[in-house]
């Protein structure tokens, strides 16, 4: 900037300025001022001459018309022009006479005014006419007044303006030279305290006096200013110290960096991870820092015009390399953000060491690998056992065979196959004719061995292509898709028979095992799963009822099996609503041929279908399991009839059939002393009945329910001995008192030698074990006797008794020639 | 922008600063005027400088009544030097002073010449003064006498 001369420093200032200002106002407003004033004072004379010479002329013209002659009109002319009122005085006449006075000579023509200065002479001329009655003529007074006089007091006025003029600037400048200081002082310690606030030295107060107000407001203001400042700075280093203090106790280091590259300042934890001090590394590039591998290149020398810093920003964004001072490279972690400032932008990087982490990463990955591994091995057994489960749960784990769940997704595709090609399917349901009596007979075991083979078998006998599976129990079901006609499903059917008529040989024995088989047919019987194996089940029915073998699916025959599921809805009403009766059947005593117990028979008194014998419901009681209920109506109606016996003074020993299922119940012997106790029956007037099949379902089971009743001190029986499969060994083991033959060897042995030998043998069997030995069977007097003659113990059979109610055993107690086993013989009215 | 106020600033001053300058009439010729209707032929030098002084100037029973006639500076500077033998502003505190001691009214002033004949047409026995020529502009006025003419003429 150039120097600027004294005098523009002066005029910039502010005495500069209102001095100048001062000047420019008065050089603009004293001209008009006083030209203004002069005018009015000039006009004043010019206006104070031109009236006065107006009056004056017409003055004088009125006292020269009263002159009587010229003489005298010549005498006041002189004497007006003499006394230096006028310049010049003239009077023409209208004859032409003229009569003239001079003072001064005009040294022109007579020329009237009417403004002061009008033809720039220095006379003012005038006329006025008069009339002189004396002289009797009209005259014309000509005169010229000096303006002289008049112009030189406009001079001098003129003169005395411009020096009060002169005189008003000089005083006026005067004055503001003398208040200019006044206000410029405490103008200057203001802007000296400004300085020195802007300098930073904000120490002591700002002491500015002034009587302006504006100043010392400003003054104030500045002060305010200047304590805000300290506050501000105060607070600046509070927070500084605060930022400064957490820089130094971060776990990561922070390093600020200039635009060159060049580092401003670092933290604590920045010195810890180099292992450089902070005074080391101030203005030190950033490369110092970073290992070699990730060296960037910045240029000291050229700065930011190298475009270093975005290479630091761009390195930094990402996991880099660091170095310490001993040299050592690690692996860092460098976040950089931006900071703009007045001198440039400031970067400010985060370094974490991360060589803990990138150690624990390592581990994490190889422990993540390890798991993978583990997932995968895991998910593969996983995905097996879920195939092995999903095997077991769409299979029967004892055949391996399709379970009903599978045979029912199987059936639904393949009837919407058949349905799309047109093509007829046939479901065949088979049930085993004698697996039930091996299984009761000779157990589970053995029952299962039967459904492998069976099931191979099955196998053997039809196609791939077929679906064979068990539903349960001994129940089969084959799906034949793709047959042509229902022939085809005829010969599968006669193929399954024939490969299950052949001998199953288990352990050296030989079992036959027949079977019936139920066919339905798509679409002719059935367009869905349901029906299909519904009319499939009910065909198998047929067949088993029929003996047939195999039997197709009729819909007249499917009344049968409405009225069997009405028959189990009406079987436990009849429970319910006590519509079974009881019969009771005596037993004689051979060797005193007296009735020394009764059997408790069931009958059911059907409303519609009259009395129905046991082997018409109780299989179905069974199946259902509605014969727990059965069994226990029939105990508490038999402990009641006993009970009322009792009341009536008759003592008879009565004998209730138990089947396989109740032998499985194991609180069976709590029920029934339970039973006992309600009727107040004795436990020598109860036995129970148990075929062997049931025993040997679960020997160890029947042998533990058979010993509860037994130590309850009740009578146990085999019933039906010989038709099963008893093992003598658990025979000899089982606390029953006695053992019934079977009717089927009693009622043919006198015709059937074989049939006399088992009896025999049996009879001799039970007795060198210790039990008593009854027959059952009993219908004609030979066989009566024979048993007799064997030495049998007891008889039962139509020859002795039919079953009888209640009331008929008392009458048949009294009539027939059979005698109760009591004291007293003629016993009161027995009756239920 | 200030240069250029101050310039005007100035001119201003100097013609503010100038005296008025003068026109010349119309022609050498002032006369006094009335409108036809006053019925007044003519005045005498004597009538003439009473009425325009405001004093009471009667004329075949009409009071007459003057009329300043201002539409030119010259005009009014000859009718002041001709007629009344005062300056201007003498002349004005004249007729004040006559005004606040005789009642009446000051005598109107038109500066405007045609609206002054105009008066003259609505008001008989109104009486002004103008140039000769001027008259002849205004059919209904009439030049009752002269009051002054110039040498040239």
């Amino acid at each position: 900037m150039a120097q600027r001369s004294k005098l523009a420093v002066f005029l910039h200032s502010f005495a500069g300025r209102i001095i100048l200002g001062g000047v420019i106002i008065h050089l603009l407003l004293i001209p008009f001022l006083f030209s203004g004033v002069l005018f009015i004072v000039a006009e004043g004379y010019k206006e104070q001459f031109t009236n006065h010479v107006r009056h004056d002329a017409q003055q004088l013209a009125e006292r020269l018309s009263e002159q009587t002659d010229a003489e005298q009109i010549r005498a006041q002319l002189d004497d007006a022009v003499f006394s230096g009122r006028l310049a010049y005085a003239d009077v023409v006449f209208e004859t032409g006479d003229a009569v003239t006075s001079v003072a001064k000579n005009p040294g022109e023509a007579f020329n009237e005014d009417f403004y002061f200065g009008e033809h720039a002479n220095t006379l003012y001329f005038i006329a006025a006419p008069f009339y002189n009655p004396s002289l009797k003529n009209t005259a014309i007074l000509r005169l010229g007044y000096d303006e002289t006089a008049t112009r030189t007091q406009i001079y001098q006025a003129y003169q005395r303006g411009v020096l009060l003029a002169v005189g008003y600037v000089a005083l006026s400048l005067l004055l503001v030279a003398v208040v200019t200081p006044q206000l410029t002082r405490p103008l200057r310690q203001l802007r000296d305290a400004a300085q020195r606030i802007a300098d930073n030295d904000t120490v002591g107060h700002l002491r500015v006096h002034s009587s302006i107000y504006e100043i010392a407001g400003l003054a104030e203001d500045l002060e305010r200013m200047r304590e805000k400042l300290v506050d501000n700075a105060e607070a600046v280093a509070v927070r500084e110290r605060r930022i400064r203090a957490i820089m130094d106790n971060v776990v990561d280091g922070i390093v600020t960096i200039d635009a060159r590259g060049n580092i401003e300042s670092m933290n604590h934890a920045a010195e810890h991870i180099f292992g450089y001090s902070q005074a080391d590394m101030i203005g030190e590039n950033l490369n110092l820092l970073l290992g070699q591998p990730y060296i960037c290149s910045i240029d000291p020398q050229e700065g930011e015009a190298s475009g270093s810093i975005d290479e630091i920003t761009r390195l930094a964004t990402h996991e880099t390399v660091g170095r310490h001072q001993d040299g050592h490279h690690f692996p860092m972690e460098m976040v950089v953000s931006e900071l703009p400032r007045s001198e440039g932008l400031l970067y400010i990087g985060i370094l974490r060491d991360i060589t803990e982490r990138k150690q624990a990463e390592a581990e994490l990955k190889a422990l993540q690998e390890d798991l993978e591994r583990r997932v995968i091995k895991r998910t593969r057994e996983l995905a097996s056992l879920n195939r092995e489960l999903e095997h077991q749960a769409l299979h029967d784990g004892l055949t391996e065979l399709p379970n009903r769940l599978l045979l029912q997704d199987r059936l639904r595709h393949a009837i919407v196959t058949a349905q799309r090609k047109n093509t007829p399917l046939a479901l065949l349901i088979t049930d085993l004719d004698r697996f039930k009596e091996i299984n009761d007979t000779l157990g589970h075991h053995y029952g299962d061995l039967v459904l492998q083979q069976v099931a191979q078998r099955m196998r053997g006998a039809l196609r791939e292509s077929d679906t064979i599976a068990r539903l349960g129990g001994d129940e089969f079901a084959v799906l034949l898709p793709g047959i042509e006609n229902e022939a085809d499903a005829v010969a599968a059917a006669r193929k399954l028979i024939t490969a299950l008529e052949q001998p199953i040989i288990l352990e050296d024995q030989s079992f036959h095992v027949g079977a019936s088989v139920g066919i339905a047919l798509c679409p002719e019987h059935g367009e869905d799963g349901a029906t299909l194996m519904r009319h499939a089940d009910v065909a198998m029915y047929v067949a088993k009822r029929a003996n047939a073998g195999f039997a197709l699916y009729d819909p007249k025959e499917d009344q049968h099996s409405v009225s069997r599921l009405s028959l189990v809805g009406e079987l436990r009403h009849a429970i319910e609503f006590k519509q079974l009766v009881l019969f009771y059947q005596p037993k004689i005593d051979l060797k005193t041929g007296l009735v020394s117990a009764v059997e408790a028979v069931v009958r059911w008194d059907h409303p519609q279908r009259g009395l129905l014998l046991p082997d018409e419901f109780i299989p179905l009681a069974e199946h259902t399991g509605l014969i727990r209920p059965l069994t226990f109506f029939v105990l508490d109606e038999a402990l009641h009839q006993i009970h009322l016996w009792q009341k009536a003074g008759l003592e008879l020993r009565m004998a209730i059939n138990l089947s396989a299922r109740h032998l499985q119940d194991e609180q069976l012997a709590g029920k029934i002393a339970a039973a006992m106790r309600q009727w107040g029956v004795a436990p020598q007037l109860l036995e129970f009945e148990i075929t062997e099949s049931a025993i040997m379902a679960n020997p160890l089971r029947a042998m533990d329910t058979l010993t509860q009743l037994d130590v309850m001190g009740v009578g146990l029986s085999i019933d039906d001995f010989g038709t099963g499969y008893s093992s003598l060994i658990y025979l000899k083991q089982l606390p029953v008192d006695e053992i019934k033959i079977d009717k089927s060897f009693v009622i043919d042995m006198l015709d059937n030698n074989e049939d006399m030998v088992i009896v025999r043998s049996t009879v001799d069997l039970a007795h060198n074990m210790g039990r008593r030995v009854v027959a059952e069977g009993v219908e004609n007097e030979a066989v009566l006797n024979t048993l007799i003659e064997m030495g049998c113990d007891m008889a039962q059979g139509y020859f002795i008794s039919r079953p009888l109610t209640a009331t008929a055993l008392s009458r048949w107690l009294k009539e027939s020639s059979w005698r109760l086993n009591e004291p007293n013989p003629q016993p009161a009215t027995v009756d239920s | 922008m200030m240069r250029r106020w101050l310039c005007l600033l100035v001119g201003c001053m100097i013609m503010l600063g100038q005296p008025s300058i003068a026109l010349p009439g119309h022609d050498g010729r002032l006369v006094l005027v009335t409108d036809q209707a006053s019925g007044i032929s003519s005045l005498s030098v004597s009538e003439i400088r009473r009425l325009f002084l405001g004093f009471p100037v009667t004329k075949a029973d009409k009071q007459l009544t003057a009329v300043i006639n201002q539409s030119e500076t010259r005009l009014y500077q000859i009718f002041l030097q001709k007629v009344v033998f005062m300056s201007a502003n003498v002349y004005e505190l004249h007729l004040l002073r006559n005004v606040v001691q005789l009642g009446g009214q000051l005598p109107p002033t038109f500066k405007e010449q045609s609206t002054l004949a105009d008066k003259l047409h609505r008001q008989p026995g109104t009486v002004s003064y103008m140039w000769q020529a001027d008259v002849d502009a205004y059919p209904h006025l009439i030049a009752i006498g002269e009051l002054w003419r110039s040498e040239a003429n």
